[in-house]
This record gives C-alpha cells, sequence and structure tokens, in this order.
C-alpha cells in the first residue's frame, strides 16, 4: 500500500493499446530514479475488449490507475480525465506506446517551474530520427517537427511540445483548462493546447536531457488511421485557427481545407458551429492575457508560404 | 459566413470562386484577397491536382507521422 503521495503522475490516454500500456508504465517505473515517486494513471478509452490496457500484476500494476470510460472520448478529453485523476504535483503526458530515459524524473524535477511546460524529446524506435518540439504551421494550423536540436546554453524556447512528452506542474495545467474538449477525438489538440499556454503567460521550453522513445505506426496503419479521423481533424484545425488567428486569415484558413479535404469540409464546417467555435474565440480572447500577435513576434512566424501573419 | 460556408452552393464557390464568396458576402481588404490566395497555400503536383499536405498534430517530416 502506498503511503507517500506521488510527485510524478504518468498521464496517458489508451485506446485498443493493450500490452503497449504496461510496457510504458514498466519503462517509466524502471528508468525512475526515484520510483517511489511515480505513478501512472491511464483512461482507457472505451478500447474493444481484446483492446484494453494490460499492465503487470506487481509493483507496476500498484502504482498503476486505470480509468475506464464507456464512451469514445479522444485524446484530449481523455487526457483530461487522466490528470483529474492524478495526485501528482506534476504530470508527464505521454501516449501509451512510449519509453523512458534513465533518469528521466530527476531532469524533470530539476527543470520545470510553476510557469513553464517542458518539452521533451522523442526519439522514433525504428531509426535514429529525433524530434525536439514542433513549430506551427499557419494557416493550416498543423505543425512540423523541429529536427535541429537546440543550440546548447540557451533556454530552448518551442512553440509546441509533443503529445508523446509534455511536462507541466498540475497546477499549471488546471489553470489553463487542460486540454480542449470542443476539439474531436484526434488531432491538433497538443498544438491548440501550447499556443494558449503561450498567450496565457507560459514558456515552453524543449529539453535534450529526457528522451521518449515512440512508437510511430507503420505507414500502412497510418493511412488507415487517418482515413478514419481525417473529418475531426479538418474540424479541429479549423476550431483552433477560428480560436486564435486572426480574423482576417481565418476565411483563408477555411478555403484551404475545402481544397484540400472536399469531402470532409462540410461535416467539418457543420460542427464547427455546432462546437461553439467562435464563442470559444470569444472567451479566449477575455481570458488570455496576450493576443496571437504576441506568439508571431515571439517565434517570428510566418505563413506557411513565408508571409507575414498579420496583426488582426 | 462559416456557417453559410456548409451550403453545397457556399462550398462550391469557397473553393471554385472565391469572388463570388467575396461579393456575397460583403468581404472587402485583407480578408477578401487571402480568400483569393488561398490557393497558393496549397501545392500541386505536375499534372496541377492539389497535393494534400499531411500535416497534423504529429507532422510528417521525413516520414515520421502518427
Amino acid at each position: 500500500m502506498r503511503t507517500v503521495a506521488p510527485t510524478i503522475s504518468v498521464v496517458l490516454p489508451a485506446r485498443d493499446e493493450g500490452d503497449r500500456v504496461g510496457a510504458t508504465v514498466a519503462s517509466a517505473l524502471g528508468a525512475a530514479a526515484e520510483p517511489d515517486g511515480i505513478e501512472a494513471v491511464v483512461v482507457d478509452d472505451c478500447s474493444s475488449a481484446d483492446g484494453r490496457p494490460r499492465v503487470a500484476a506487481g509493483a507496476d500494476r500498484r502504482r498503476t490507475r486505470i480509468i475506464r470510460s464507456e464512451l469514445h472520448l479522444g485524446v484530449g478529453a481523455a487526457r483530461n480525465l487522466a490528470a483529474r485523476h492524478a495526485h501528482g504535483r506534476l504530470l508527464f503526458i505521454t501516449d501509451a506506446h512510449t519509453r523512458f530515459s534513465d533518469g528521466w524524473d530527476h531532469e524533470v524535477r530539476r527543470l520545470i517551474a510553476p510557469s513553464r511546460i517542458l518539452s521533451v524529446t522523442v526519439r522514433d524506435r525504428a531509426s535514429a530520427w529525433r524530434g525536439h518540439g514542433c513549430r506551427l504551421v499557419v494557416p493550416h494550423m498543423g505543425t512540423r517537427w523541429n529536427t535541429a536540436p537546440p543550440a546548447t546554453g540557451t533556454r530552448a524556447h518551442v512553440q509546441i511540445a509533443s503529445s508523446a512528452g509534455t511536462v507541466v506542474q498540475r497546477a499549471l495545467f488546471e489553470r489553463l483548462g487542460g486540454y480542449d474538449e470542443g476539439m474531436v477525438h484526434y488531432g491538433g489538440f497538443e498544438p491548440e493546447f501550447s499556443v494558449r499556454a503561450w498567450r496565457a503567460g507560459a514558456e515552453i521550453v524543449h529539453t535534450t536531457t529526457v528522451e521518449v522513445t515512440h512508437r510511430f505506426k507503420p505507414e500502412a496503419e497510418c493511412t488507415a488511421f487517418l482515413a478514419a479521423a481525417r473529418t475531426a481533424m479538418v474540424h479541429n484545425c479549423l476550431r483552433f485557427g477560428t480560436a486564435h488567428l486572426p480574423e482576417s486569415m481565418i476565411l483563408e484558413m477555411v478555403r484551404l481545407h475545402a481544397l484540400e479535404y472536399p469531402d470532409h469540409i462540410r461535416e467539418a464546417l457543420v460542427m464547427l458551429e455546432q462546437r461553439s467555435a467562435w464563442g470559444r474565440r470569444a472567451e479566449l480572447a477575455r481570458s488570455l492575457p496576450h493576443g496571437f500577435a504576441s506568439f508571431v513576434r515571439r517565434f517570428a512566424l510566418l505563413d506557411q508560404i513565408g508571409r507575414p501573419v498579420p496583426e488582426v | 459566413m462559416l456557417t453559410a460556408a456548409a451550403e453545397p452552393a457556399a462550398l462550391r464557390a469557397l473553393r471554385d470562386d472565391p469572388t463570388a464568396l467575396a461579393d456575397r458576402f460583403g468581404l472587402s481588404g485583407d480578408v477578401r484577397d487571402r480568400l483569393a490566395d488561398a490557393e497558393q497555400l496549397v501545392p500541386r503536383d505536375a499534372r496541377g491536382e492539389y497535393v494534400t499536405i499531411t500535416l497534423h498534430t504529429i507532422t510528417i517530416t521525413a516520414g515520421h507521422g502518427l
């Protein structure tokens, strides 16, 4: 029986991940310098019977809580649910198919600060590739990986922390309101959260001293996944852009998606209205101290063909 | 306006005739210009067909996607 509250909660959504969850938990605990300070909080996001999270009996299982959702929440709402059940002061948000570098918890405790989100290095388990946070692509509202490591000796601000490795104090996560549950299922949650964090006055700092090795889907699996998720992803991009972009760019964004995804745009626009995207924009304008323009200036952001981003 | 964009006629104009869409909704200035120029954002292949940019939360970079 646990007598000491954990300081770090490893938070992950899992939908049909099965044994991969147990391997992730085992890695997080096995690689930790102080495993007694770690708990895992898993949201079983309406997995099928064969795909439910499986964690080995013993120490791993004692340090793991699995919350079952009978509805498909999607990654954002699932992470929020896991965070609500977390006991740790720090949240290490990751995916259900990752491996942790040795001593990760020591580094996280050393580097975190009240208004700081850590972005950790993401490795591909099948190659030498590494990602060092992401950057925003506007007006599409997608992202690109940073593949060059940040310069040493500097505080490496990045625009977006990856879903595979985002570390944040639970108090800050709650103050920010977690991930946007107006988005659906998959796509856009992490960049929207990151941009909102920047607008709220937090910073996102990348570290190369913590690495998470991630299982990227093989091409065939990726293609099938995207085919099923595309409408949700189009909607989420539109909602993200409606929430944050200068107003003069919003229609441009919509037309871009209409050109690229003609079979998905109508349903995405209907969802956008039903889920009150403009209300969300107004709410963020009232509550956040900084506009999107501050994010643009900080990172000298240009649009995806190199043009300046307008102020309004 | 975005609600109206879900109508089939408006969607066709959004894709193929942004000038008509801009006229219908009284758009002017930078919004109108950016709407018209949005095609520049979408790459085309050698046949002139639009190429889907598979950009999403975990991005396709050097083959690393989801």
